[in-house]
């Protein structure tokens, strides 16, 4: 391999690589923003079936349209739309975006297409400090509001996985750091599981929460998730043309003297934050940062400046869609959005493994 | 009353003198026993209830450890038991130590564990989680029986009915009631099928979910429930904050028939989900009757 | 030979120790000289106590651990990664699938059925994995993937059935979690046959299991058939998370843990690895049983959780010696 030398210019060189192409896909340029406006425009579909799909109260387009223009307090459907489904949505996308662009970044870094933010427990951590606080288990948190709760518990877990897997070290071991987190993961699980059991009548609730939920969605949620989740994205547009050389070799990478561990760092950071934050909004919602990437990088390819932003839009238009489905399956009982994602997500993933190429 | 008493009194001397086999349908099929039992163990809190109705105390209760978990009026009635542990794993080394001559067992629970009660003393089957009013009426007669006491329990179950066709003449109401159980992240309404909607049924009451036959537990968002729209709800508060306290902020929560009559009340989760039983299903119409009759 | 004999040996003597512990301790107090008494000519205070109840739960525990363990040890040999541990063939997600459809279907079935429901469901998944196998080839890192996807599915299967029947998550969430609570002399009919059968079949194939460790292409060019033993350690794998699941639910965690310990203790050939990698489980899990009962009496806690517990933290304390696979 040749090793071009350490120096600004040759970065700025390397920024100019142009979309890296796979053999068999052939995504020209001249399509990425017909893809990004026609992504776009699902999302906004999404956006809109998901405030008034499935409602006991027969909400119309045009209710959502006049809570924009002419907001009605005493207007039942306004009403309903403004402070029960707008949040949800939100909610609902934002949690989304949030898991699948975690889903993209551990797979960026850790180079393999099948990493997802379920495998480190992040969820779990989150879910422990919900069903601890639920049961009333931590006396001194119960001023704070359960979704920061669950937040910091996700912070806590995402830290500790870090630091176990040793990826704060220079030399780091793949193996070592799935190995913590899974090994983590066995530990909440089962402290999880022992503690619904106890829970007994509240079992359900807890069990609810845990499989992932939005029905209760509301705008402390949003507050809490929208700067954490524009921070994550941040971050992630930040390393992402870094990504793009890493994906062609570790080797490669730390003889351009790119600052390895630097995008471990930022990148880790930024899952953490991205995971933490869907979790404590809508609980641990699985399949969404496995399944999402990959159906990006078939559509838009490989190049990580376009997925960044490619992957948040699908995200939240997966979530978002599977929203209504959570409403219509069993109208009018809602189902919580994870079974709706894991049902459609499992197969898929399933799928997915059967086919996948050795990469 | 007195009547009453010394009749109950006299029938229960006269059966346990002369006790003949007892034979009664539980859910593993025919149980029998041919003495009165005095040392039961019960695995679940409506059997406690149950045999307080009877006078008789039990010797070990699985009470998942804590008596409290089981409601003082039904405590008071008996004598304090010695805990086997939780209702989904009692622990068979402490029923064993009690040395009983029965055990009460949940048929829901305990199907697994049935051989290894049946080593340790005669074991009846009864359902007991997920149970409504009129089934728990059935499990209640039949430890009646096996305890031979089956013309008290007649009687009991007699007085009980009264008592409840009182309560559900003092509380006609064409309003809609609904039960509910919260916590911090929503709301679970307790349909017709569950205990507490059935106990509801029987007085009388319309529920607000009439349609929800299959499901007793049924997650609730506030827009279901705005949908729902009891006229009276009451709450089952599972821990201080609850999503309660974040809808009550919602301009939309002052639609509910219930919120505007002033009709929303806390009520135990302990005494209306987890205890089932004659004994909480009067206490449940008591608290009912005083809402009802609540001015305004 | 001399550092397998000092292990096998010391791990024989902890877990007579721990056997011991476990029949004298409980939610009734046994004092040893009692308990020795009542297992040599019997004693009606604590007969059933210990011979009802504490001993078949020891045995059944000591079992259950064998089999999870050598099942772990034979997962990592043939996939060839650190992390498999027997779920990743789908068989406990399959398994605990075949119960909960069963819980939820027909909840008065008898209770026998449940262990049958779950050794069925974990033969299904198995025989789904290796269909998919023989269309796809079978290249270790594939197959745990596809495994896991399996596991995934049958996982969504669960939390769905779940989800819309309230009252059986708590009876689920504790047949999921693993627990020796209520097992007893019946029970070891479906443990013990299969490892009296497949412990030797395990043995005869630690030597195949060594050459494939040194790579596929050496293995054949040694004269090793890669595939057949791969194909067979698989289904010997199967088998036994199967049985052990049918018996005690899911108690997963052993099959990670214990063949990890094992070869840090005597090294990486398989036969010695064997060896003691099922003392190990067997000590796991009746250590686990006896925190569960001992904890707060009369509670019983699932002993799948204290596994985890127990051995979590231990496994990530040995992360810091993880050099390479």
């Amino acid at each position: 391999m040749i090793s071009p030398p350490i120096d600004n210019h040759s970065e700025q060189s390397l920024r100019r690589i142009p979309v890296i192409k796979e053999a068999g896909f052939s995504v020209s340029s001249m399509f990425v923003p017909i893809q990004f406006a026609i992504l776009f425009a699902v999302l906004v579909v999404g956006f809109l079936l998901s405030l008034v799909s499935y409602s006991s109260f027969n909400l119309t387009l045009n209710d959502g349209w006049q809570v924009l223009l002419n907001f009605d307090t005493n207007n039942i459907n306004h009403q309903i739309i403004s402070t029960l489904r707008l949040p949800r949505a939100l909610v609902a996308m934002m949690a989304g975006m949030g898991m699948a662009l975690a889903g993209l970044l551990m797979q960026g870094i850790t180079r393999n297409p099948l990493a997802s933010p379920s495998l480190f427990g992040i969820g779990y951590g989150a879910g422990l400090a919900f069903t601890l606080s639920s049961l009333g288990l931590l006396p001194f948190v119960t001023e704070l509001p359960i979704v920061l709760v669950c937040f910091i518990g996700a912070l806590i877990t995402g830290v500790l996985v870090f630091f176990m897997g040793g990826l704060h070290l220079s030399r780091i071991n793949p193996i070592r750091v799935v190995l913590a987190g899974v090994a983590l993961n066995f530990m909440l699980v089962s402290l999880v599981r022992a503690l619904v059991i106890f829970a007994d009548n509240g079992a359900f609730s807890i069990f609810y929460w845990l499989v992932g939920n939005v029905s209760n969605a509301q705008y402390t949620d949003v507050d809490l998730a929208f700067p954490w989740l524009i921070l994550g994205f941040s971050l992630a547009l930040f390393i992402s043309h870094k990504l793009n050389l890493l994906a062609l070799g570790e080797d490669m990478m730390q003889s351009l003297g790119a600052g390895l561990t630097h995008i471990r760092l930022i990148g880790g950071f930024s899952i953490i934050l991205l995971i933490a934050t869907s979790v404590s909004i809508a609980g641990p919602i699985s399949f969404v940062g496995l399944i999402v990437p990959h159906i990006c990088r078939f559509l838009i390819g490989r190049d990580h400046r376009l997925l960044v932003p490619f992957v948040t839009l699908a995200g939240g238009s997966l979530m978002l869609f599977a929203d209504v489905l959570s409403r219509a399956i069993d109208f009018p009982n809602d189902n919580p959005i994870g079974i709706v994602t894991a049902l459609i997500g499992a197969p898929f993933f399933l799928y997915l493994a059967t086919r996948t190429r050795n990469d | 009353m007195f009547l009453n008493k010394m009749a109950a009194l006299s029938l229960m001397l006269v059966s346990s003198l002369v006790f003949a086999k007892v034979s009664i349908q539980d859910e593993m099929g025919t149980f029998e026993i041919d003495t009165v039992p005095q040392r039961i163990v019960a695995l679940e809190f409506s059997f406690v209830d149950a045999l307080a109705n009877l006078g008789v105390s039990p010797v070990g209760v699985a009470d998942d450890g804590k008596a409290t978990n089981v409601i003082p009026q039904i405590r008071n009635k008996v004598q304090p038991w010695t805990s086997v542990g939780s209702r989904y794993q009692p622990s068979l080394e402490a029923i064993a130590a009690l040395k009983p001559d029965l055990i009460i067992a949940d048929g829901g629970r305990s199907a697994e564990t049935y051989q290894e009660l049946l080593k340790i003393a005669p074991t009846v089957m009864l359902k007991s989680r997920g149970e409504t009013y009129e089934e728990n009426l059935i499990s209640v007669a039949k430890i009646g029986e096996i305890l031979g006491k089956k013309e008290l329990i007649n009687q009991v179950i007699k007085d009980h009915h009264k008592r409840m066709d009182d309560f559900a003449e003092n509380i006609v109401s064409e309003q809609r009631f609904q039960f509910g159980v919260t916590n911090e992240k929503g709301l679970w309404i307790h349909g017709p099928k569950s205990y507490a909607g059935s106990v509801m049924e029987r007085l009388g009451l319309s529920t607000s979910v009439p349609d929800e036959r299959e499901n007793a537990y049924i997650a609730t968002t506030l827009e279901q429930l705005i949908k729902a729209n009891p006229d009276v709800f009451l709450i089952g508060k599972y821990g201080d904050k609850t999503i309660i306290d974040v809808w009550q902020e919602n301009p939309l929560w002052n639609l509910i028939e219930a919120v505007k009559n002033k009709k929303v009340t806390e009520v135990e989760p302990l005494l209306w989900s987890k205890n089932r039983g004659l004994i909480a299903a009067e206490i449940m119409a008591k608290e009912l009757e005083i809402m009802v009759k609540q001015v305004k | 030979m001399f550092i397998l004999k000092t292990n096998v040996i010391s791990l024989v003597v902890l877990w007579l120790c721990m056997a011991a512990l476990s029949l004298a301790v409980g939610a009734v107090s046994v004092p040893l000289e009692d308990v020795v008494l009542t297992i040599i000519s019997g004693n009606p205070k604590y007969d059933f106590v210990i011979m009802e109840y504490r001993m078949p739960r020891l045995i059944i525990a000591s079992l259950v651990g064998c089999a999870l363990a050598l099942s772990g040890t034979l997962v990592q040999a043939v996939v060839r990664n650190p992390l498999a541990s027997p779920d990743i063939f789908g068989v406990t997600a399959g398994a605990g699938l075949a119960v909960v459809c069963l819980l939820a279907f027909y909840d008065q079935s008898p209770h026998y059925w449940i262990p049958l429901a779950a050794l069925m469901g974990g033969f299904s998944a198995a025989i789904v994995l290796l269909l998919i196998i023989r269309r796809i080839g079978f290249q270790p890192s594939r197959v745990a993937l596809v495994g896991l996807a399996l596991s995934a599915v049958c996982g969504s299967g669960i939390d769905y059935l779940l989800s819309t029947r309230p009252e059986e998550i708590s009876g689920a969430m504790l047949w999921l979690t693993g627990s020796i609570w209520g097992r007893s002399w019946n029970h070891l009919s479906l443990i013990l046959p299969w490892l009296v059968i497949l412990v030797p079949i395990a043995i005869w194939l630690s030597y195949r299991l060594d050459l494939l460790s040194l790579g596929e292409e050496v293995a054949t060019s040694l004269g090793e058939k890669v595939n057949r033993t791969q194909v067979s350690s698989m289904i010997v794998a199967v088998a036994l998370a199967s049985a052990s699941v049918s018996v005690c639910g899911a108690i997963s965690f052993v099959g990670l843990v214990a063949p990890h310990l094992a070869r840090l203790l005597v090294g990486g050939r398989h036969f010695p690895v064997i060896f003691v990698a099922m003392l190990l489980g067997a000590l796991l899990v009746v250590t686990a049983d006896i925190v569960a009962r001992t904890l707060a009496p009369p509670l019983e806690f699932p002993a799948g959780i204290l596994v985890a517990m127990i051995g979590a933290p231990y496994f990530i304390l040995l992360l810091n010696r993880y050099k390479s696979w």
